[in-house]
Order: C-alpha cells, then structure tokens, then sequence
C-alpha cells in the first residue's frame, strides 16, 4: 500500500467522517436507545400494570375497540406482550361521503389509542421508546423525505469513513490492544481505533443494514430498470390479501384471540399484528401477521380468515430471495428476534458505535490543537468544529435528560403531552447549543457533561424516592426489566461524571514544537496514522 | 449455559490473543515469549473461537447462533481490551516491569520516566 | 521585483490547480459515484439471470458498494482528472447496456 494512497484515504476519512459526524452522532445514541423500544415504553408509563396475559389483554382491546370505533373501516392492533406496556390500536374511520375534497388529515393521535392490561386506555400520553426509535430516522421537525435523505447520505459517509477507516488502520492487529494513556492526541487515536476495531462487525452491518433499509428512497434504480410501474415490484415483495367490500349487514366479529392462537398454530410462531377490515359487518375479514420477533426475516407471514366464521380465505405466499434479503437485512439491523443476551449485545455495540463517532470528532480537533501555529487563534473552521462538537455531544445526552424529566413532570392532564416532552428535549439542547458557543469548551464540556450526570442521577434518586410505583416497586417485583433501566442510566451518569472530572483536571498540551525540544520522541512513539 | 461457555470461550480467546503480544505478557508476566510459545498461545486462541461458534451455535439454534457467535467475539474481545488495558498492575509486577524497562536497551534513546505506568507502542 | 512576481503567479497557479483536482475529486465521488452507482444497479438489474424482483433487489445491495467504492476511487485516482472520467466511462457502458436491455426487453 502506497504512502500517497494511505494519505487519499486518511483524508477521505476525516472528511466523510467530519461532515456529517454530528447526525450521526444522534443518530447512534438514538438508535442504541431505540433497541430498548418497548422497555422505554413500559419504563415511561410507569403507573402501567405489567401485561401477565397477552390473550386477555387483547380481548380486553377488542372490546374496546367494539365501543371506541364500531363502524371503523380498519382496525390496526399490535399484538400485546409481557414487554410491552399493553395494546397499540389505531383504526381509519369509514370514508365520508359529505367531507371536502382535500380536507386536513385527521390527527393520528384521535384515531389510535393504548389500551392497557385491564382494558381501560393508558391515561399518560408519551411518544415513549418509540420517540428514539423513530427518530433515528426521521428526525424530527422536518419533512421526513428530507430526513431520510439527510440520514442516507450520512450513512453513506459512514460507510466510506468505515471502509477507508480499516485502509488507513496500520497494523490492525499488530496493535489490536494498544492503549496509550495521557498521551494527548495518540490516546484519543488509541481510544478512537478501539472502538472501531471492537465493533467493526456490528458497525459495518449496521451502516450497511441501514442503507438498505432506505433503498427504496436512495437507490430505487434497480427496481426501475426492471419495473414500469414499481407497485408490481412491492405487490412481489409484499403480497397483499386484496380489497374488503363491506357487505352492509351487521355481524358480529370473532375473538381475535381465538385467530392469533389459530394464527400461532399454523405459522409456528408468535403474532405480532392483527389487522381487522371492517369488523362488524357481515364481510370483515381478520388478517394476523408472524411477529417480526419470531425470526430473523422482520416480514412474517400472514394468514387472513373471515372475521365472522373463522375459516381461513387466503395466506401469503413463501417469500422469495428478494423479500427474504430485504427481510433478514431490516431484521439483523433491528434487532427484534435477539433474546436479552442478544438484545444487550446489540446495546454495548451501539454504545461502542456511539463513542466511536464521538472520539472521531474529538480527536479532530485534538489533532489539529496539536499542531495550531498560535494556539489562541485558531482558524475559524477549528471553532466550528469545537463548538459543535460541545453542542451535540455534551448537548444531545442532555435533552434526551430532560426528556426523561418531562415524563417525569408534566402533568397527565396536560394537552398535546407527548409532544411536549419532545419540545422539552429541543428546548435543553437548545440551550445546551447556547452554553457551547458561550462558555469556554473546557467548561462548556464540564457544565453540560456534568448537568447530564446530575440531572440523571436526581432521576434515579426521583423513580426511588418519589415515583409510586417506582424503582422500590419494581424491584421489589422482580420487575428487573425496568430496573435496568435505572441501573442502565446509573451507569451512564457515573460515566458521565467520570469524563466531566477528567475535563475539569485535564490541562492543555503545549504545542508539538514546543514538546519536541523537551524530550527527544522516539520513532516508536509516532503514531499509527500520518 | 452453553451461552455462558460461549462467552467464556470468547473472553479466553481474546486474553490469550493479547498475552501472545509482547507488550502484554512482559507487563503481566515480567519477560517476553518466544515465537514459538506465542504460536501456541494464538493457536488455543483460534481454537476457543471455533469452540465459541459451536457453544453459539448450541445455545441460538442454526440461524441465529452465527449472529450471536459474533457479538459474543466482539464482546470478548472488548472485555480483553479494557481488562488487559485497565487493570492496574500488582506492585511486584510494576517494579518487576520498571526494572526491566531500565535494563531493556531502549531502541532510540527516549527519555520514558520510570515508574510511571505507560504503556510503550508496539513494534 | 519582476522575480518575485512571477512566484506569485506561479503560487496562485498551483494553488487554482490544487482547488480544481480537489473539486474535481469531489465531483467524481459525489454526484458522479452515484450516478454511476445507480447505472451499474440497473445494468446488473437487467442482466443477472435471477427472477426480476430478485435481481432488482441483489443490484441494489451491489450498488451501495460501488457507491463507496467510488467515493475510495475518486480519492485514490492519481488525478481529479483521472477519476472522473474512469468514473463517467464505466457509466457509459453501464448506461449503454441498460438502453440497449430495455430497448429490447422492456420492463415489467
């Protein structure tokens, strides 16, 4: 490998890991959160009574359901489990005849609803775990094309900074345990290399996994060569049961439950999503779909009965290599078929993910302090870069706090909750962006590193001491699942605190020159990259 | 249980792996191994590394046991790192290791301050 | 004085040049390593001997990695020059074979 080559590669690395590093740094904390989806679901609706029969709490759904929406044209129901904190319904009202042509949208949150164990809707309004797992994706107050496009192109960059990443890696094995300590900037290479290294499996599957995931709105041109008219191409991939005409006359709809255990029996596995279309009438029709946690491909099978007498009228048929591609790829990306050995695998690699692009976007700017000619000016871009890593490393953690605070806090009552909590979320990191480009880094880290580590330790201590039920509770049940996460944002915190002290000790080195006539370097001492 | 045997053999695999580096061995141990009984050491470490797949294999099923095989190697091979790199040297060790660091004819010459726990770049 | 000014000049040159292979490079990774990404996607679309869907589906898998393949190419190359046009050539013959396949083919 050829020196000018190595040196291309490294600056293809820095770039296409600078540019966007800090969407990708959100990306990653959101997305590791988003593997604890329905943990943070339960963990965030606290009063909600733990689902101990998953059959019983969807008869409790349907009847609901029968009272809520009677007439709806669909019902959407996910499947309750002992981890969820109950039963996600949505349904679509029938059409209406009467209503303007391009009316606004009906909000989503007048059509859905979470019915919890007993039956009676949960009464604390919150986007939950859901909130991270969506937002990994589609950001948030922006057009979700825009942010998939912005996600795609970053994992993109991800990809080449991964890939040129391991070209540039010198002696990969050779210094597979390396860590030099207080070293300045070969520490935080050291660091930076480990978490890459360590993870390299997951962190190459992952950006990959996510990339095809977003396919069909990056790369659509394969399906476009062959396709004319691309719904052929997804009616391949995802067969569908064809249209319900509503017949008219009343009839009464079978237990569901009664279809998912039919449904179980027949497709070996678990279900994880009903879809009735239009329960009540004589011709409804009950489709149950495998849960995306029974296997690696997420798309289960299906199988559609009539809602009326229970006889099986159509399932879909074997999946072919391009849905079983598709499927596997979403499926190893999420995660969902892991047990919790898996599932907490899955986490420590995003977590090492995580601090992989942080060290990244560190060590760019520890590099270049290194080698600044007049240390107490340095070029506009180096702010830029300093500030914004202050803002979204230290600032991101701290509004996902304050996120947890406002579940926490606002009232139950309040309108629009859910939405608030996130406004709660933007507005910390708001001013987390302030303190960042105010303050000096050095205390622009410690403040909003250490705010982070008391504002969730206060929230531990607050689950233990004045939320009922609460961590005592839930340990006290046996409930080790939300215990966890305590324990989980325990650690964080701690960790937290660690780095918020290291900064508070930590003294600038003085420039390269000046260090070079003091000790004379060895060679052996130089570092791994140019 | 098979799963914990897996991740046991992943977590010896990867010790084994850094103890067949020198500057592993001759921190923990006080001397360097030869090529020869680096070789042994890497070979057993290979060896746990196919025997975790099995055991992965054993506890996840056909499908699964791949994926779980190989997020219990990069687990291992985390927790090798961070024990290797972070657990503090006995004190007989740590004189054991500056003695040797006086007596080992320094390559270039570079002032290293004794006594200080650094961890000196591979070759 | 007249010296000093032409190593102005030649300063400034060197500079434009290097400006101009870093845009170029720029260039040959993104847009043009996409494009050439989708058209490889497509011709491989159109030419694996798998059913429609699943060949549609393997060429995109493929395509992300020419995609990143360029962007390591277009750096690589030992000009900006070099790696745009090795770049627009490989999607020309890729554009070409998609043309010349759904011309005769057509799509589903």
């Amino acid at each position: 490998m050829t020196r000018s080559f190595r040196k291309s590669q490294s600056t293809l690395h820095t770039w296409s890991g600078l540019l966007l590093g800090w969407v990708l740094f959100i990306i990653f904390v959101a997305g590791t959160a988003a593997y604890w989806r329905d943990t943070l679901n339960r963990w965030m609706r606290p009063e909600t009574p733990r689902v101990e029969q998953p059959m019983q709490a969807l008869q409790h759904a349907q009847h609901f359901l029968e009272r809520k929406a009677p007439g709806a044209k669909a019902w959407f129901i996910t499947m309750p489990t002992t981890e969820t904190p109950g039963t996600f319904a949505s349904w679509i009202p029938q059409p209406d005849p009467n209503a303007p042509k391009g009316k606004r949208p009906r909000r989503r949150r007048d059509t859905s609803v979470l019915i919890d164990a007993t039956g009676t809707p949960v009464a604390r309004d919150t986007r939950g775990g859901d909130f991270f797992y969506r937002f990994h994706f589609d950001l948030h107050y922006m057009p979700i094309l825009w942010a998939r496009w912005l996600v795609g192109v970053a994992s993109m960059m991800m990809l080449v900074a991964i890939l040129t990443g391991i070209v540039i890696h010198k002696k990969i094995f050779r210094d597979f345990f390396t860590l030099r300590r207080a070293k300045g900037q070969r520490s935080w290479l050291d660091g930076h290399n480990a978490a890459a290294v360590l993870g390299l499996p997951f962190h190459l599957m992952i950006t990959y996994t996510g990339l095809v995931t977003l396919s069909a709105m990056l790369m659509p041109w394969a399906a476009i060569a062959n396709y004319a008219d691309r719904t052929k191409l997804y009616a391949s991939i995802f067969p569908e049961a064809g249209d319900v005409i509503r017949v008219g006359h009343d009839a009464p709809l079978g237990d569901l439950s009664q279809f998912v255990r039919d449904g179980e029996r027949r497709l070996g596995g678990p279900i994880g999503f009903i879809e009735v279309a239009e329960p009540g009438d004589a011709a409804a029709r009950v489709i149950v779909t495998r849960a995306s946690s029974a296997g690696l491909v997420t798309h289960g099978e299906r199988i559609a009965y009539d809602g009326v007498t229970g006889r099986v009228t159509w399932r879909s048929p074997p999946p072919d290599g391009a849905r079983t591609t598709y499927s596997a790829m979403i499926g190893v990306h999420a995660g969902r078929f892991g047990d919790t050995t898996l599932r907490w695998l899955y986490f420590l690699c995003g977590i090492g993910g995580t601090l992989m692009v942080a060290s990244g976007l560190v060590l760019w700017t520890v590099k270049r302090r290194e080698k600044l000619s007049d240390p107490t000016r340095p070029p506009f871009g180096f702010h830029v870069v300093e500030r914004l890593n202050i803002a979204v490393i230290a600032g991101f953690p701290f509004g996902c706090a304050m996120f947890f605070w406002a579940n926490r806090l606002l009232p139950l009552a309040m309108p629009m909750r859910g939405d608030r909590e996130v406004a709660w979320l933007f507005m910390a990191w708001g001013l987390a962006v302030v303190l960042s480009l105010g303050l000096r880094p050095r205390h622009g880290w410690m403040k909003l590193l250490g705010g982070t580590a008391i504002a969730l330790f206060a929230l531990v201590a607050y689950d233990f001491v004045v939320m009922r039920p609460g961590l005592g509770q839930w340990i006290l049940a046996g409930d080790w699942t939300l215990a966890l996460v305590d324990g989980v944002l325990l650690v964080i915190a701690a960790a937290l605190a660690w780095v918020a002290f290291r900064v508070r000790a930590h003294r600038n080195r003085p420039p390269r020159s000046a260090r070079v006539r003091a000790h004379a370097v060895s060679p052996a001492d130089e570092e791994t990259v140019a | 249980m098979t799963a914990i045997v897996a991740a046991l053999c992943a977590l010896a695999a990867f010790l084994l792996f850094g103890f067949a580096t020198d500057r592993h061995h001759e921190l923990r141990f006080g001397h360097r191994l030869t090529r020869r009984h680096a070789g042994w050491y890497r070979a057993t470490a290979w060896a746990a590394i196919a025997a975790c797949l099995l055991a992965s294999i054993g506890a996840w099923g056909a499908v699964f046991g791949p994926v779980a095989w190989v997020g219990l190697i990069m687990a291992g091979a985390s927790a090798s790192f961070l024990l290797l790199n972070l657990v503090p040297e006995g004190p007989a060790r740590r004189s054991n290791h500056s003695a040797s660091k006086r007596s080992t004819n320094n390559r270039s010459g570079a002032v290293i301050p004794t006594g200080t726990p650094v961890c000196v770049p591979g070759e | 004085m007249t010296i000093a000014r032409n190593a102005t000049n030649r300063t400034t040159a060197a500079t434009w040049r290097r400006r101009g292979d870093a845009t170029l490079r720029l260039l040959a990774a993104m847009p043009l390593g996409y494009a050439v990404a989708s058209l490889v996607a497509m011709a491989l679309a159109r030419i694996l001997p798998m059913p429609a869907a699943t060949a549609s589906m393997t060429a995109t898998l493929v395509a992300f990695a020419i995609c990143a393949g360029a962007a390591i190419w277009a750096y690589a190359a030992s000009s900006g020059w070099r790696a745009c046009w090795t770049l627009a050539a490989v999607g020309l013959v890729a554009g070409g074979i998609v043309w010349l396949s759904i011309s005769a083919g057509g799509r589903l």
